[in-house]
């Protein structure tokens, strides 16, 4: 292979590189985001392609380069390779700089954690229970009960307190990018804020048997005038009885957002 | 007749089986009716029981226990002169046999079977999701097709097939006549066909077949219809097949090495093999006990997960994945071993790094223990700990990425000859980096928080599991397919196979993490519209992928039957498996080989790896050893 050929792989693979990264910024992966607080989790999932496309296009950089500089010239080929065994340095390099660098991802990743999951001010608490194959819903501080529809208003932090009365579910909202499974015997927690008024879906997403695919719910992320005028109509004399049966809503799209 | 029912075979194994199921409903009836019970015929009881019986009383009848009860009960052996080493005609491999080669294509032909049958549900529900909305099976079917078809590809494909390439490779590798524990062997093999028909069986089960996935979360599973007692059972044979055979590798790699065949210069199929089995004995006992505590749960109402009863839903998680994460490692560390073996013998190189090979191989198998609790980061389990499981999963990368370096290296400056094998290993290296990229994302809490248990999920692991380890098994068998069946495949169908498998595979797999990244969660039998568009095209891939196999199934039995006659080492490979007449001797070696220097000095002057008696003279042995100890102890220390 001649010398201008490498210098054009190389260009290649740098073009890749750097397209592929330019793709990862560009594109739409997860659909709308909901929760202030998630933000960051779509950026550690970028920042975590933007570390593994090197990775990748130098590993298939390699493998296609061997392949056209080293092929043998057909099956009767009998020459054998460069015969040499390894190279201390070159593998104390390729140890510690993918040690490096996971474990400053992971640093992020865990920053990123708690921020997510940080208590904060002014939390509105809802009690989530699940059940083959329905979420019910308690607004403990207001005294509401409710299934089926969550109704929550924009921009003030939800806090769930989630557990389950039969075998376990997860509480799965894509919009916000956050899940956790409830069980029974356990209290488990969520917390966010959404900050954008609209419909979306909730998803179990734990295998909770044969209705599994039908235990969906929504959100329904209001204005707080709105919410405040919810929860009047709950609690008036002719306010709903919760069923707490099984309320399959149809499949909502995701993201219909009601800005 | 009469003496065909008293002497090991299929009659007297349909017998015993059919008294198998006599004494469970015998045993069961008999302490219900002793215990005053209301209902004495408990069907739920007796076929609880019958799993158990009848697979132990086939086991009796096909022959498996013969010897070690005749030596028992005192009455003379049959004389251990292997005289029933080797197989002669098709018929041979329907019996038990002790010959490590029958048993490693006995294993490989069986495992298949259940890969094929696997596919074929996985094709199935994928019909059912070409479109939103339910079509033709239901949620019940659905549930079990999925859960059978993890079921059959982890618990009787992907773990015994390593066993079965294994099992036929390795003792010629290692320069041994036969595998330490020749009967235990054969006993491992028969427990597998008791697994698989097991989980297939479960689908004439009053309820349907076990529906809560291969993980079988509890309490889900115990309260779950009978068809899950089938799953717990047929868990519990195949997890003993993978203990004795276990077993038998460690004890064989330990103690029949051939004269010289340090642990340093064994091939890195034996590393791998070792390290394997080093995981399966050590990790395989939970999940019995994980599948046994919901039996115990089902059949005994002990209340393990019952949390209304002090039970612990969570516990199960933790038990079941402390095996279920190291299978991964399971289910891929022998296909490290055979992609060594592969690249080294088609780029005529040394392996790079070959210490650091074996190294890392043991580096995984110690930070595999260290990991499981990463497939639990959404559900109840005290927060801190998932912080240390993150930093552990991520670090499992580094030992990885130094073996997929080290591949590189390998192929640095060979000479690259392009047959099937190969273009299966490089074509694996390329599909396992993005599952190991996906998997270290997946170790990142707060993303897995977002796409836990949804189709990112599914096609992580289906990169790791198809790109991966499947690709290196194909890999495998076509690299030994000479030496196991003595004729050459067809390298225009291979190559075929390989392109179409390639190509069905990234368009079914790929697009699911698009869909997971979305929002799809996994296990579903219906989603939103939105996901529509991606589902039809995944669906259509995967009926292309699953004909795709076809090519490889025409290949094996046209090449098998009627492909060129092989010669002895048509790779020109170094290791002892080729030094032998293709397919081997009954006995692998007529004369025990002496093993001088490392397995991998192609292009090395002089250097020999295994040496044979007759064919050398003692002269030139002496010779070899000499002129080997440069590069004996070159490669170790590199400097």
């Amino acid at each position: 292979m001649k010398a201008s050929h490498r210098i054009f792989g190389i260009i290649i693979a740098i073009a890749v590189t750097a397209g592929l990264i330019a793709f990862t910024f560009a594109y739409d992966w997860f659909g709308p985001l909901i929760a202030e607080e998630s933000g960051n989790i779509d950026n550690v999932y970028r920042w975590l392609l933007v570390a593994s496309i090197p990775f990748f296009v130098i590993i298939v950089g390699i493998i296609a380069f061997c392949i056209l500089e080293f092929r043998a010239d057909g099956d009767d080929d009998d020459r054998d390779g460069e015969p040499f065994h390894g190279s201390t340095r070159i593998e104390i390099v390729w140890t510690v700089i993918p040690t490096i660098i996971v474990v400053a991802l992971g640093i992020y990743a865990w920053i990123v954690l708690d921020q997510v999951e940080a208590k904060q001010p002014n939390e509105l608490t809802i009690n989530v229970v699940g059940q083959q194959f329905a979420w019910n819903y308690e607004y403990p501080q207001l005294g509401v009960k409710t299934s089926g529809d969550l109704v929550v208003p924009k921009n003030r932090p939800l806090y769930f307190e989630m557990t389950s009365v039969d075998v376990i579910h997860s509480f799965y909202i894509p919009n916000a990018r956050l899940k956790r499974d409830t069980a029974d015997g356990f209290t488990t927690r969520l917390r966010f804020t959404p900050d954008t008024t609209g419909t979306f879906p909730i998803v179990c997403a734990e295998l909770c048997g044969i209705g599994h695919t039908t235990m969906r719910g929504t959100l329904r992320v209001v204005e707080p005038s709105e919410f405040t005028k919810w929860v009047a109509s709950r609690k008036g004399p002719n306010a709903p009885k919760p069923t707490g049966a099984n309320t399959i809503s149809p499949l909502s799209p995701t993201g219909e957002t009601g800005k | 007749m009469a003496a065909s029912l008293r002497s090991p075979g299929w009659y007297r194994a349909a017998l015993w089986t059919a008294i198998g199921f006599v004494f469970a409903f015998a045993l069961v009836v008999g302490i219900r009716a002793a215990a005053d019970f209301g209902v004495v015929v408990q069907w739920d009881s007796i076929i609880t029981v019958a799993l158990v019986t009848m697979p132990i009383f086939f086991l009796y009848g096909i022959g498996c226990f013969d010897t070690w009860l005749y030596w028992i009960s005192g009455r003379p052996t049959k004389p251990d002169d292997h005289s029933d080493h080797g197989a002669h005609s098709w018929k041979d491999y329907f019996k038990v046999n002790t010959d490590h080669k029958v048993i490693g294509i006995q294993y490989i032909v069986t495992t298949f079977f259940f890969f094929m049958i696997g596919g074929l549900f996985a094709m199935i529900f994928r019909a059912e999701l070409l479109q939103p909305g339910m079509q033709f099976i239901d949620a019940q079917t659905f549930n079990g097709l999925f859960s059978a078809h993890a079921a059959l590809m982890i618990f009787v494909f992907m773990v015994p097939v390593f066993a079965g390439i294994a099992n036929y490779v390795l003792p010629l590798m290692l320069g041994a006549p036969d595998m330490a524990f020749p009967r235990l062997n054969a006993l491992s093999f028969w427990f597998l066909p008791c697994a698989g028909i097991m989980f297939l069986a479960s689908f004439l089960a009053p309820g349907g077949a076990f529906a809560t996935g291969w993980t079988a979360y509890a309490p889900l599973s115990d309260q779950a219809p009978l068809g899950q007692t089938f799953f717990s059972m047929g868990v519990q044979f195949a997890g003993a097949s993978s203990i004795a055979t276990a077993i038998n590798f460690l004890v064989t790699i330990i103690t029949m090495r051939a004269p010289g065949m340090t642990f340093w210069r064994m091939p890195l199929l034996g590393w791998a093999n070792f390290a394997t089995s080093l995981l399966v004995v050590l990790a395989t006992p939970f999940i019995a006990g994980s599948q046994f505590m919901i039996l115990f749960d089902r059949a005994l109402g002990m209340n393990f997960f019952d949390a209304a009863q002090g039970g612990d839903t969570v516990m199960y998680q933790h038990v079941f994945w402390f095996y279920s994460h190291p299978a991964v490692y399971i289910m891929v560390l022998p296909g490290f071993g055979i992609i060594s073996e592969i690249i080294s013998a088609n780029a005529r190189k040394p392996v790079f790094g070959y210490r650091m090979m074996a190294f890392s191989l043991l580096a995984i198998v110690v930070l595999g223990f260290a990991v499981w609790a990463h497939h639990m980061f959404v559900a109840p389990m005290q927060n801190w700990i998932r912080i240390p499981m993150m930093f552990t999963t991520m670090l499992i990368a580094v030992p990885t990425g130094v073996k997929i370096f080290s591949w590189l290296g390998t192929m640095w400056r060979g000479v690259i000859h392009l047959r099937t094998p190969m273009i299966w290993a490089l074509g694996f290296m390329t599909m396992f980096v993005l599952g190991g990229i996906s998997g270290v994302m997946l170790a990142v809490v707060p993303f897995d928080i977002a796409v836990s248990d949804t189709y990112f999920v599914v096609a992580h692991f289906h990169y790791v599991l198809f790109g991966g380890s499947l690709f290196t098994i194909f890999a495998g068998i076509y690299h030994w397919f000479p030496k196991m069946t003595g004729r050459m495949y067809n390298e225009t169908l291979g190559k075929w196979h390989f392109w179409t498998t390639f190509i069905a595979f990234n368009a079914t797999f790929a697009p699911q993490h698009l869909v997971g990244l979305e929002g799809m969660p996994r296990r579903v039998a219906d989603y939103a519209e939105q996901f529509a568009a991606w589902n039809m095209f995944i669906s259509i891939s995967s009926f292309v992928l699953g004909a795709s196999m076809l090519i490889f199934i025409y290949n094996m039995v046209y090449s098998w039957r009627s492909g060129p006659i092989a010669p002895a080492n048509p790779w020109n490979a170094h290791t002892l498996e080729w030094q032998v007449s293709s397919p081997p001797p009954i006995f692998n070696f007529d004369d025990v080989p002496t093993v001088v220097g490392h397995p991998y000095e192609y292009g090395v002057p002089g250097a020999r790896h295994g040496i044979f008696k007759e064919p050398e003279p003692v002269v030139a042995a002496v010779a070899g050893d000499s002129s080997t100890t440069s590069t004996d102890e070159g490669e170790p220390a590199p400097a």
